[in-house]
């Protein structure tokens, strides 16, 4: 299939020093530095936002500046010189907007998609992947729209959904992640800028792989990402989520949301390939990622699937969680996370068991090298009423060299009984053995460490899509260069 | 403040009983707990707010005024004999109202190089053994115990002196506050075994035991540490211990709780040097509105120490059950081992488990793992016993001993291992009727 060459190609490139870093010169528009309620005014008049939008972001605006009073959260394992809230550029776009064709597309920015691997331009060969590309905060182009028009899924930018289906987005915005949740959740409520919108309606389907590529662009731009994504009775949808930031000196601010909505026998799969600028060795720059993203599997028998494999950021705050209300619903976390140089990475998963014989799986795995902290932080909490819940959960951390940390920190409160929680951690580095014996191979050690690596986190790339276990395979190999020797 | 009646009444407590006190003639052993109480004072108790108080609420305390026990009291000699987890061939420390009862004791015949000593007779030695633990609101109790410690243990051994008995401390629990305050320090090579009960008098008022113990061992020393905590079930007990270990020595500890209302056991042990090694097990049964806890810090500071935590919860009615084991081993402590393994059989719709394993590692060479599981008895296992003629309640308590049994099998061998065992049957049975 040429579309795989093509992914293996893109992946070729990734070899050696950080590709990504570029910075496409397009004339972009953007808001002065500062948060207050008139960059939220205008942020949500530059998207001619309805009213109740704007009160919505007010409201989560002034919850912010009571949590800000008392600080920002502290918990993590991660340490970072303070934030200062009004030193970031709060709403930036690429300033042409209104696109008929693609022809419109400013010719810089598809040379921009191209050096990221997102042929706009042959996207019919590109394995069924429907792109909807999120350049800095707006989309400016979405495609294989009208196919899945035909079929009643809504796919379309955050903004476009609450013009076009206010009455969707009412309902279900905040509805998982309510707007005071936590600090970077509520600050995302006042000014998120843009994200993608998905609604399947009941019994679809999907055919596709519903994904968009997170870029950012803008110096100083801080990057609000509000997706959500709700799946009503009995449809499926696989949604990929893919980052890749250009290299510069400033640490940028990247505070998302991502609400999952599964109806009666609905699935969600939704993957994740995050590269993102993770700073030079000394650890200057890089990408704050402080992330909330929950699914809530709302009917019975539905299922939510969590796959990431992370490999960027400077920082990574971030837990991607189930709440499996409904009755027989599953939840599924797969996640490998690389920390190399002086990356630090706090992330893991919470599952809320409520529904009787809900399920959850948890498969972790924590690379730690250079002087990087890599730890998993997750929660599996069974409610009184969960009748016959059942946990699985195995983490695993590898460390290569002996200046990192690999750290573990599960919490599991069980209040049933008939609930069964397997809980089960270790950490480890490569043995000499297994470098020995890919060496005598005749691999290089980078090669060997690589093949280990990939080894260690089978289990986790083998749930991501094909598209992506590709690139993620050679981006864990990429992200550990310089680690041995 | 709400909390603020509380400890006020606490340090009136202390004001009161403060001349009473052991070494309240000596100015620097008056100074300390002054200062310690005024710490106290300031902090108050600690509270979920603080991640290692996350699971555990002390807030009952709060409910009642405390005093602190009235000096005399006497519990008869049968009801003694009944406690003690060790047969007669011990040294023996029984402790009733926080103060050593002389006449039930046994001190005598001690090796050479050995010193074991009621904390009350301390002398001089007790400014050293008061010794704070820092300004910090988790372990803020320590100080509180040192404000008010009437009593405790203090044992020393000078290098390679074996003790030929076990050291039994049995401690009654009184309707009051009681702080007891140990100290045994081993010199290298020696050899101790030591044994902790905290038993209920048989007065059913609520009762707050606070325990702080501390325990250093030289160079290959080895030390067993058997603790038991079957107060009645309105006890509030809560137990800080810090442990140090030496190179190439080994501690091994067994923690049974079996009663209380709210009972923790937080130990801090570290290895001070390498080679060492420690065992650390507990049982716990937890029934009607019990709520134990058991939480351990484990620092592998140095390199090539090993450690295995082993963890049993038995949790029935409404009882609750707290685990928290951390485990961090520091940047060059290459070679460590440590293993954890937290277990937890769930047998009423009401009953819970709260678990926090937390493994910090900052050194690649080392094999560290960590497992837990909870769930209600396999039902295949009942079954299987079942079928071969074995009725419902029987073969679950059969199931439920074999679960202990783990536990109860790291207790040194003899007359208290049997005293053990007997003692988590009974619980077992007192459950079936």
């Amino acid at each position: 299939m040429p579309a795989n060459l093509e992914t293996i190609e893109t992946v070729r490139n990734l070899g050696g020093e950080y590709k990504y870093g570029f910075v496409t010169d397009i004339e972009s528009e953007k808001l002065p530095k500062g948060l207050s309620e008139d960059t939220i005014r205008f942020i949500s008049a530059r998207k001619q936002e309805p009213e109740w939008m704007l009160q919505w972001r007010l409201k989560a605006y002034r919850a912010w500046l009571k949590m800000a009073d008392k600080g920002e959260p502290a918990w993590a394992k991660v340490s970072y010189p303070k934030i200062d809230f009004q030193d970031i550029h709060y709403y930036a776009a690429p300033k042409k907007k209104t696109l008929k064709s693609i022809d419109e597309v400013d010719p810089e920015l598809l040379a921009t998609y191209e050096k990221l691997g997102i042929p706009l331009k042959e996207r019919e060969i590109l394995a069924g992947v429907a792109v909807d590309a999120v350049f800095d905060s707006v989309s400016v182009a979405t495609t294989f729209k009208d196919k899945l028009k035909e079929l009643g899924i809504i796919f379309c930018s955050m903004s476009e959904a609450v013009r076009e289906h206010p009455e969707l987005v009412q309902k279900y915005l905040g509805s998982v992640v309510p707007i005071t949740d936590n600090f970077y959740a509520t600050l995302n409520s006042a000014v998120f800028s843009d994200g993608s919108f998905v609604y399947v309606p009941p019994g679809v389907r999907c055919p596709m792989e519903l994904s968009t590529y997170f870029r950012i662009n803008e110096a100083k731009t801080g990057q609000f990402e509000r997706t959500l994504i709700v799946v009503d009775k009995g449809a499926y949808v696989s949604y990929l989520e893919g980052c890749t930031a250009p290299m510069r000196d400033d640490n940028q601010l990247h505070a998302a949301v991502v609400e999952l909505v599964a109806m009666e026998d609905a699935e969600i799969r939704y993957a994740t390939v995050q590269n993102w600028y993770p700073g030079d060795k000394e650890g200057r720059g890089g990408i704050y990622n402080f992330v909330t993203k929950r699914g809530a599997c709302r009917g019975a028998r539905s299922k939510i699937s969590w796959t990431q494999v992370e490999t960027g950021s400077a920082i990574t705050w971030k837990y991607p969680s189930v709440i499996l209300q409904g009755d027989d619903s599953v939840g599924e976390f797969y996640s490998v996370a690389v920390a190399n140089n002086a990356q630090q990475a706090d992330t893991g998963t919470k599952m809320i068991h409520l529904g009787k014989n809900t399920k959850s799986t948890i498969i972790s795995k924590g690379i730690s090298a250079g002087r990087a902290q890599n730890t998993y932080r997750g929660l599996v909490r069974v409610m009184p009423n969960a009748q016959g819940a059942r946990n699985y959960s195995q983490c695993d951390s590898l460390l290569i060299g002996d200046r990192c940390g690999g750290h573990t920190v599960p919490y599991i409160e069980v209040k049933n009984r008939s609930a069964k929680v397997e809980h089960e951690a270790t950490t480890s580095r490569i043995s000499d053995e297994q470098l020995f014996y890919c060496r005598q191979r005749g691999l290089s050690e980078e090669d060997a460490v690589s093949t280990i690596v990939n080894g260690f986190c089978k289990e986790v790339l083998q749930k991501l899509p094909m598209e992506f276990a590709v690139e993620a395979q050679k981006l864990l190999g990429v992200s550990l260069e310089g680690s041995v020797g | 403040m709400s909390a603020a009646p509380f400890v006020d009444t606490i340090a009136e407590a202390y004001r009161a009983a403060a001349p009473a006190l052991p070494g309240a003639e000596q100015r620097a052993v008056a100074a300390r707990r002054q200062a310690a109480m005024e710490a106290f004072r300031r902090h108050g108790l600690p509270n979920h707010k603080l991640e290692s108080w996350k699971f555990t609420s002390l807030s009952g305390l709060e409910k009642q005024a405390w005093s602190l026990p009235a000096n005399e009291g006497g519990i008869d000699a049968a009801r003694i004999e009944a406690a003690a987890l060790v047969s007669a061939d011990s040294y023996r420390l029984v402790f009733i109202n926080g103060r050593l009862n002389a006449a039930a004791s046994r001190l005598n015949g001690l090796p050479d190089g050995a010193t074991l000593l009621p904390l009350a007779q301390a002398g001089d030695a007790l400014a050293d053994v008061l010794a704070g633990e820092g300004d910090d609101k988790a372990a803020i109790l320590a100080e509180l115990n040192a404000a008010l410690a009437s009593d405790g243990l203090v044992l020393r051994l000078q290098d390679g002196v074996v003790l030929d008995k076990p050291v039994e401390i049995l401690a009654f629990g009184a309707p009051a506050l009681v702080n007891l305050r140990h100290l045994v320090l081993l010199g290298r090579g020696a050899q101790a075994t030591i044994v902790e009960g905290y038993r209920d008098s048989g007065i059913a008022a609520p009762g707050w035991t606070n325990i702080f113990c501390r325990i250093g061992l030289g160079e290959e020393a080895r030390l067993t540490h058997v603790r038991v905590q079957a107060e009645n079930p309105a006890a509030y007990h809560a137990a800080l211990g810090k442990v140090s270990i030496g190179a190439g020595a080994r501690y091994a500890h067994v923690s049974l709780q079996a009663g209380g209302n709210v009972a923790r056991h937080e130990l801090h042990a570290e290895f001070a040097g390498s080679g060492a090694e420690a065992d650390l097990q507990g049982l716990v049964l937890a029934r009607g509105t019990a709520h134990l806890d058991h939480t351990l810090y484990l620092h592998h500071a140095k390199p090539d120490c090993r450690s295995n935590q082993l963890f049993k919860h038995v949790v029935d009615d409404r009882g609750h059950a707290v685990f928290q084991g951390g485990i961090r081993v520091a940047p060059h402590a290459q070679k460590t081992d440590a293993q954890q393994l937290s277990r937890t059989l769930l047998l009423a719709d009401r009953a819970q488990i709260d678990t926090k394993p937390e493994l910090e590692i900052l050194a690649d060479d080392v094999k560290c793992s960590h497992g837990a599981s909870i769930g209600d008895l396999d039902p295949q296992q009942v079954f299987y016993m079942k079928a071969r003629g074995i009725g419902d309640d029987d073969a679950r308590r059969l199931l439920l001993s074999g679960f202990a049994y783990e536990v109860i099998a790291a207790v040194p061998e003899g007359n208290l291992r049997d005293k053990v065992e007997a003692l988590v049957e009974d619980w077992l049975k007192a459950g079936a009727a």
